[in-house]
Formats: C-alpha cells, sequence, structure tokens
C-alpha cells in the first residue's frame, strides 16, 4: 500500500481566496494511500518545506504531492526539497491549484470540487511513479564560435578567458566584421577601429584560440556537449606558412574588383587582404575575379612572390572539429541596392548607404578621411540624410525598426559638421529612438551643438533638377511639403538578416523568425540560448543590435557556455523517452515525428554478432522530452519516463472516480 | 487651433464608416508623411493628405470634410503607392467625397448647375478676389461630364469646357489653349456621332432609379 503525503498551499491569498483549502486537505487525507495531508500559507517557504521534509522522515513517505502552483514556478524548488532527504525527487508530483484553478475560476465551492479532483489526479499519478535519476552526459570542452565580427570576437575572447578551448570561424578573409568598417562609434566618437583591431589581434595570440578564416561550416552534427562539425577551409590559394604579407602581389594584381571593405568605394586586386589592420594579414584570391582563373592567363602574382607562396593548386579542405557548444555570431545585411526606385538608390552615384558614408569619413576609407562625394570629388555643402529606409516598411515585408540608425544618423550629422564645418545636415526622421545611456543627449547635441536640421516626415522622392538633386518629403509638423537641394543623400538603409542564413540556421537546428533574425529560446528569460540544446546566440544574427549590446549579448552566451564547461559532467532531466526493444518494429515513424533528431537506429545482435533487427534508440542528449514519438508509435513501443501510458491513465481514471 | 476630441464611441463610428467604404485600416497609418511628400498638389491643400488621415484617426470628421484636400486630390495614387504601410489613401480620399455628397444630398443641398446658381457663384468668384470654390466646381466639372456623356454617348470636350467655365464663373480661363488643341485634333467643333445612343441614355436611367430607390429605402 503506497504511503502518500499531500501539502496543499494557500499561496497566500492566491489560492486560498477561490479554493477552499483546508477542505481539500481534509479531502485528501481520506483518499486511499495517503498517510499525511496538511495546509499551509506559504508552501514554498523555508517552514512549508519544512512540512514538506519532516513528513519524509516521520511518515516514511513513498510520494509526495504537492497542490499549489504551477510546475514552471516551482518544480524544481519541491524536487530539490524532497531530495534533501535522499527522497527520489521523481516521486513528486505537483498539481497545480492557482494557475489552472483558483486564478481562473470565480465560483469557489466549484473551484474548490476541481481542486479536489486536481489532486486526486496526482495523487493517482504518484502511485505509479518509479524512481528516476538525472542523465550524465560527457562534455566536449571546447566552443565553436560562428562569425567573426565584434560579437564573435567578443564570444570568443570570453570563453577562452574562462580556460577552454575556442575555434573561432569566420567565412571572409578577415575576422573585424562591420565595426572594422566604421569610422567613429556613439556615444562617445570614439575611434571604431582603435577598439577592434586590438581585439582582433588578441585572437590571434590567445593560445586557446584556433582561428579558421575564410571558412565556412559545412554540417554540425550531435547534440549539447558533444557536437562534430565539419569545416570547409576555402582555398586560398596562397600557402599562408610561406606568405610574409609583404603586400606586392596585391599591388602588382591587374584586376579590378569592388571592395567590399569600402562598399564598393573603392576596388581592390583579385589577390587581396581586404584592409590594412585585417587578421590574419595574409592575401586571397578570389577566384571569380582572378583572371588567372578565369582567363587561364596572367599569373604575375606567382611570378612575383618573393616567399613563392602563391597556389593556384589549392583545394577547399575539410576540418572536423569536436565542440561542446556552438555560439552564432553571423551578424547582419544591408538592404539590397535595387530596393526604393524613388530614391534613386543604385541610380545617382551621390545617394549612398550609412555604411558608405562611414567608409567616406574614415581614415582608412578610399578618400582617407576626406569627405568627398562619389561623383566628382567635391566636398558636399548639403547633406541629406533619410532614416527608415528599408525598416518599418510594411509594404517592403519589414515592419521591423532597424534600432541602430537613429544613433549613426545622429552620429553621420557630427562627422560631417566636424569635417565640414559650414555643411548642412538635414535629417528625415519618423520617430528618434535613443533609449540607451548617454543616447537621447548625443541625438540632442547633434540637433542643439552641431546644428543639424530634423524633419519630422518621410521622403517621397529624389529626383535631378539642372543636374543637382532634390529631395522631395514632407514635414509633418507643419503639414506641408518641404524640398531641399542636396549635394549628397545618405540613406539608413534597413539591417537584414545575411542572405541564405535561413538554410544555415536550418543545417543546426536553430528557429528564425519572419525577417530571418535567429530565435532566441525566450524573449525574456533565455535571450542567448536557442531551442536546441548547446547552441547560442551573439549579435545582430538575433535582432538589430548596437555595439554595446552585441558585446553584451556575446558576454552572455559565452557565460552559458562556461556555465555548461564547468561542471564535470552535462547533468540533464531524466525525462525523456525511452525504447522497448522487444516489441519495437523498427517502423522509425518516430524518427521523422522527432523534432530534435534524437531518434537513431540500433541494431541488436545475436551472441554471434550477427544484426538481428534494427531498432529506435533515444539519444539521451537530444531528446527533450516533448513525447512526439510516443504518440505516433504505431506498436505502442516508445514511452515518456515520468509520463507513461499507466501514470497517464491512472491520472485520466481518477477523473471518473470520487469517494466523496 | 484647439480641437475638441469627440468621444471614442463617436470617434470609432466616424472611422469605421470610413473604413467601410474604403476597406481600409485607418490605424495602420503612422504619420511618416510620405503621402504627403509625394503628392503633386500638396501645395496647393488646405490640409496635406496625412493631416486628413489624422482627422480620421480622431474621429473629427467636420475637419476631414470641410477640407479642399479632399476635392484637390487627383486619385494619382502617388501616396497609395508609396505608402509603407500600404494605404490606399486614394480611396480614403474617394470614400470621403461620396460622405460628403451622400451627406449633402441628405441635407438638402443639391448642387445644380443651372443658371441661377451660375449668377451666385460668378458673383462669388469676384467677391473672393477670384478664388475659386473648390468644392462646387469639382462638382459642376464631374456633373457636367457625365451631363456630356449622357447627351452625347461620349465625351464632347469643347462642350464640357465651354460648360464649365461658365458655370465655374472663371469663363476665359485656359481659352487660349483651345486653338492650339483644336489644331492637334485634341477637341473637336462638333460633337463625334456615336451610334446607339439610347443605349447609354438606359444605363443612367438605370442609374438614375437605382439611386433613387436607395434613396427611398433611406
Amino acid at each position: 500500500m503506497a504511503r502518500i503525503g499531500v501539502f496543499v498551499c494557500w499561496c497566500g491569498s492566491n489560492i486560498a481566496e477561490n479554493v477552499d483549502v483546508v477542505e481539500v486537505a481534509r479531502y485528501a487525507a481520506t483518499l486511499p494511500g495517503v498517510v499525511h495531508s496538511v495546509d499551509y500559507k506559504y508552501m514554498c517557504s523555508d517552514p512549508g518545506q519544512k512540512l514538506i521534509t519532516d513528513a519524509i522522515r516521520t511518515q516514511h513517505l513513498d510520494g509526495v504531492v504537492v497542490a499549489a502552483c504551477s510546475p514552471r514556478m516551482h518544480e524544481v524548488t519541491y524536487r530539490r526539497t524532497v531530495a534533501t532527504v535522499g527522497f527520489n525527487p521523481y516521486l513528486f508530483e505537483m498539481a497545480n491549484l492557482r494557475e489552472h484553478c483558483s486564478w481562473v475560476h470565480e465560483n469557489k465551492a466549484e473551484a474548490t470540487i476541481k481542486a479536489k479532483n486536481l489532486v486526486r489526479m496526482m495523487v493517482e499519478k504518484v502511485k505509479q511513479n518509479q524512481p528516476l535519476y538525472q542523465i550524465q552526459i560527457p562534455v566536449t570542452k571546447r566552443a565553436l564560435v560562428i562569425g567573426g565580427g565584434i560579437a564573435g570576437i567578443q564570444a570568443a575572447l570570453d570563453v577562452a578567458a574562462g580556460g577552454y578551448e575556442v575555434i573561432l570561424l569566420e567565412k571572409d578573409p578577415s575576422i573585424g566584421g562591420h565595426m572594422a568598417q566604421l569610422d567613429e562609434t556613439f556615444p562617445t566618437l570614439d575611434c571604431s577601429q582603435c577598439i577592434m583591431t586590438p581585439r582582433m589581434v588578441e585572437i590571434v595570440q590567445n593560445p586557446n584560440i584556433t582561428l579558421y578564416s575564410y571558412s565556412e561550416l559545412d554540417a554540425l552534427e550531435g547534440y549539447i556537449g558533444n557536437f562534430t562539425a565539419k569545416i570547409r577551409k576555402k582555398a586560398r590559394s596562397v600557402d599562408i606558412t610561406k606568405c610574409t604579407g609583404c603586400g606586392v602581389c596585391q599591388q602588382k594584381c591587374p584586376a579590378k574588383v569592388p571592395s567590399e571593405f569600402d562598399e564598393g568605394l573603392s576596388t581592390r586586386g583579385a589577390i587581396y587582404v581586404p584592409f590594412p589592420q585585417a587578421v590574419p594579414n595574409k592575401p586571397v584570391i578570389d577566384r571569380e575575379h582572378c583572371i588567372k582563373f578565369t582567363k587561364g592567363k596572367c599569373g604575375l602574382c606567382e611570378k612575383i612572390c618573393p616567399a613563392g607562396a602563391i597556389d593556384y593548386n589549392q583545394q577547399d579542405e575539410i576540418v572536423e572539429e569536436k565542440v561542446g557548444a556552438v555560439i552564432v555570431a553571423t551578424g547582419y545585411d544591408l538592404l539590397p541596392k535595387d530596393t526604393y526606385a524613388e530614391y534613386g538608390y543604385g541610380q545617382y552615384p551621390d545617394v549612398i548607404t550609412s555604411l558608405q558614408f562611414e567608409r567616406l569619413v574614415s581614415a582608412s576609407g578610399p578618400t582617407n578621411g576626406e569627405l568627398k562625394r562619389p561623383s566628382d570629388g567635391k566636398i558636399p555643402q548639403k547633406i541629406v540624410f533619410i532614416q527608415c529606409v528599408g525598416s518599418r516598411d510594411a509594404s517592403q515585408g519589414r515592419s521591423y525598426c532597424s534600432k541602430i540608425c537613429c544613433m549613426y544618423t545622429a552620429k553621420h550629422t557630427m562627422l560631417y559638421r566636424h569635417k565640414v564645418p559650414k555643411g548642412e545636415a538635414y535629417v528625415f526622421y519618423m520617430d528618434i529612438r535613443a533609449g540607451g545611456k548617454n543616447y537621447d543627449e548625443f541625438v540632442r547635441r547633434a540637433i542643439e551643438e552641431d546644428k543639424a536640421v530634423y524633419i519630422r516626415g518621410r521622403v517621397s522622392k529624389i529626383y535631378l533638377q539642372n543636374g543637382r538633386m532634390v529631395v522631395r518629403g514632407a514635414d509633418t509638423l507643419i503639414g506641408g511639403q518641404v524640398e531641399i537641394k542636396a549635394d549628397m543623400v545618405v540613406l539608413a538603409t534597413a539591417i537584414t538578416a545575411p542572405k541564405g542564413i535561413d538554410k544555415f540556421a536550418q543545417k543546426l537546428g536553430v528557429g528564425y523568425d519572419l525577417h530571418h533574425f535567429l530565435s532566441e529560446a525566450h524573449p525574456k528569460l533565455r535571450p542567448v540560448e536557442t531551442n536546441s540544446a548547446g547552441i547560442y546566440l551573439a549579435g545582430a544574427c538575433q535582432a538589430p543590435k548596437d555595439i554595446p549590446e552585441a558585446v553584451a549579448q556575446a558576454g552572455a552566451a559565452a557565460g552559458k557556455v562556461l556555465g555548461l564547461f564547468g561542471g564535470k559532467n552535462l547533468c540533464r532531466e531524466p525525462i525523456v523517452a525511452k525504447v522497448n526493444e522487444s516489441t519495437c518494429i523498427g517502423c522509425f515513424i518516430c524518427q521523422k515525428a522527432c523534432a530534435y533528431g534524437a531518434i537513431e537506429m540500433k541494431g541488436l545482435k545475436d551472441r554471434k554478432g550477427n544484426v538481428i533487427k534494427v531498432v529506435a534508440s533515444v539519444n539521451t542528449g537530444k531528446c527533450q522530452g516533448c513525447g512526439a514519438c510516443t504518440a505516433t508509435c504505431r506498436s505502442n513501443s516508445i514511452e515518456l519516463e515520468g509520463y507513461n501510458d499507466q501514470q497517464i491513465y491512472a491520472q485520466i481514471n481518477a477523473i471518473g472516480f470520487t469517494n466523496d | 487651433m484647439k480641437y475638441e476630441l469627440p468621444r471614442e464611441n463617436d470617434q470609432q463610428h466616424f472611422m469605421s464608416i470610413i473604413e467601410k467604404m474604403s476597406g481600409q485600416n485607418i490605424r495602420l497609418c503612422y504619420q511618416c508623411g510620405k503621402c504627403s511628400a509625394g503628392c503633386p498638389i500638396c501645395h496647393e491643400m488646405e490640409d496635406s493628405p496625412n493631416q486628413i488621415i489624422r482627422y480620421i484617426q480622431l474621429g473629427l470628421k467636420e475637419q476631414a470634410l470641410s477640407k479642399n484636400t479632399i476635392w484637390l486630390c487627383a486619385s494619382c495614387q502617388t501616396c497609395s503607392t508609396r505608402c509603407p504601410q500600404q494605404l490606399d489613401l486614394a480611396k480614403i480620399m474617394d470614400s470621403l467625397r461620396i460622405l460628403h455628397q451622400q451627406e449633402s444630398l441628405q441635407q438638402n443641398i443639391p448642387f445644380s448647375t443651372s443658371a441661377k446658381d451660375f449668377g451666385h457663384r460668378f458673383y462669388n468668384s469676384l467677391l473672393n478676389g477670384l478664388q475659386m470654390d473648390v468644392r462646387s466646381n469639382v462638382n459642376a466639372f464631374s456633373d457636367l461630364f457625365l451631363k456630356m456623356v449622357r447627351h452625347y454617348g461620349r465625351q464632347f470636350e469643347t462642350g464640357l469646357i465651354y460648360n464649365y467655365n461658365v458655370n465655374s464663373g472663371f469663363l476665359f480661363s485656359n481659352v487660349l489653349k483651345g486653338p492650339m488643341m483644336l489644331m492637334k485634333a485634341k477637341i473637336n467643333l462638333i460633337p463625334e456621332d456615336v451610334k446607339r445612343r439610347e443605349k447609354v441614355e438606359k444605363i443612367f436611367s438605370k442609374i438614375e432609379q437605382l439611386e433613387k430607390s436607395e434613396k427611398e429605402k433611406r
């Protein structure tokens, strides 16, 4: 005969107001198998917990039911409580009298009857419970960070600082990402390069970090603590062990390709280092544009390389790395050029994006920091900045706010006025979103001290009049149209998710939203985790973010990884599926139903080692205990531990049974 | 300027009438002003298009209906094309005009192009320093446009121009453009003959019938 204890919580007045808790406790005592039943005002408090532990000791309980709030709230609390006296935590169950009962009903008498039913169901379930034990999973204590922008760099450095090995993956020839392209950063106007490049150097110097630049992730297999990453090291066509980084090759290369780093405002060779401060500072050959690869002639770089490092026959190399955790920091892209015909983006040379503006004012940019407009190299005397280009625009399919544009546009007006003190800066805005430490003050400074003129309204079109651009917009505050003759127009184009990121996310088993930004597990409480255990997010791949936020999130992701690596093994809840191998017919419908890829094939062998039957087997590292497989199994051979058929049936049968 | 905002129910009521007529969700508008920025006639309007939408959002019916904006709107649809929230403003303007017409008919302020009214309008236009009364002129134009079609079976531009100038009180407006248009055969002195004119007449009388029965129902 079972010896079950029932503990009914008042939750202050939360439950007691709508449920007669004393009556529920009295009733519970009459249920078969219940030897102990009490009520208490706050069961989760220290004295409340003591009631439970004392009862386990003195009454020799073999099952505990706490009738209180949602298991989401306090299941972990009570499991810990019962475990302190050596009681198996999985012989404990919670009946939810708060969210499922007192909070949602008004009639106290009826709510009390429901509360009794809920308690009775749990008492019947707990009678069927078996002790379960936490699953221990070994963890490979190395992390993979995908993306070498500021978020990826920060995450890699933080994990490495914890004493663990990190593999940093970057698809481009150099790490640095978008931040390396920026001139000065808001709200302090400190130089981006000055704070970024030392970090990049740290990556190479840190003995815990292995950098794979010009490399991509081909596949990620495995599960939390035990991933295998297949990394494709793209052929650089340069032997970096021989290359001294002298740079002769890129000076002599006859090919002219628009520079990605300068946002197309300058050209580079087909063999190139993206920018002088690149890490690693070794060139790659862009085979798509190299004359040797496209036409079979040239070969100049091979002839002049003093180190003999050029190797046209280099092949892509696949490397396998075992890692325990993955941080995704794949960053963002900008709106494609062909959108917004009315703004002449891609049509008028002096209509540029904000990132191009950054390059134009940057000391490392194509004009060495002198602000010259692309069409004729003149210094623009009047610049119109247009915010929300492509963001907050449902007609373009992007209803989200790009978040950082208000701030960097304010910064641009300042940088412009500092370079061209007599220049006029106009900003068309819809709303100013400057929520951040010293952010609004920064925007006010742009208006009050640096004399930027802010116009509340959108621009409808930009057209040419006598060879000069005219920006026609509205000022909704005066309720009419305004026209400005501009020398240059800067569009604050929307941050978008990188192209193809959806395929990449599918490769990793990570969710993404409507706009292809990667999804966090919970918007508030699990902001850096994904729904795939062991994969974390950092930076703008999750949503538009500025540098401080990206760095903070990278640190948080690194913290999660360090937490995972800190324990000896990874402990997991034993609520996982379990296959009955003797009845499994090996149809593998469960495999299709499993969203986590946790069902594997397992061959059953006879004594001689011949495979006699192939059955399903659950990888407890991947299983999330959702129960989809148990519902689809045709031969009823998979059960979810803690929620098996007997337990569920006992609960259901208890609904129809009353001993009132 | 000071507006007293109507009670929430009245606000909702006016907005939902316009929403029903135009099939547009007025709440989508976040007042970015791109409609006004692109409007080719904005400079002539008493209130810019986005302000008209704002009136609807706040339920300020009088303001929305009394401005010349809705009559100046040429339905060129630049606003509808460029609206980031995909609102069809031209349709909303249309609805406002229809609503205005319906209500003036109900209040028995019929509009006519009769000779008596002409004298009145001519006098008015002189009085107002030759300022056009946009609303009645737009109405006059629409009215005459249909009258021409009904009478001749298709549009007779010269007749329309003549009648419109007489009616609007601006007798000589655009007259100098006449010879050039005649020379380029854009307009004709004699109306073109249309076969089976009675069929067009039938359409018009059918519409009249429908309108009448609709009115009686109300």
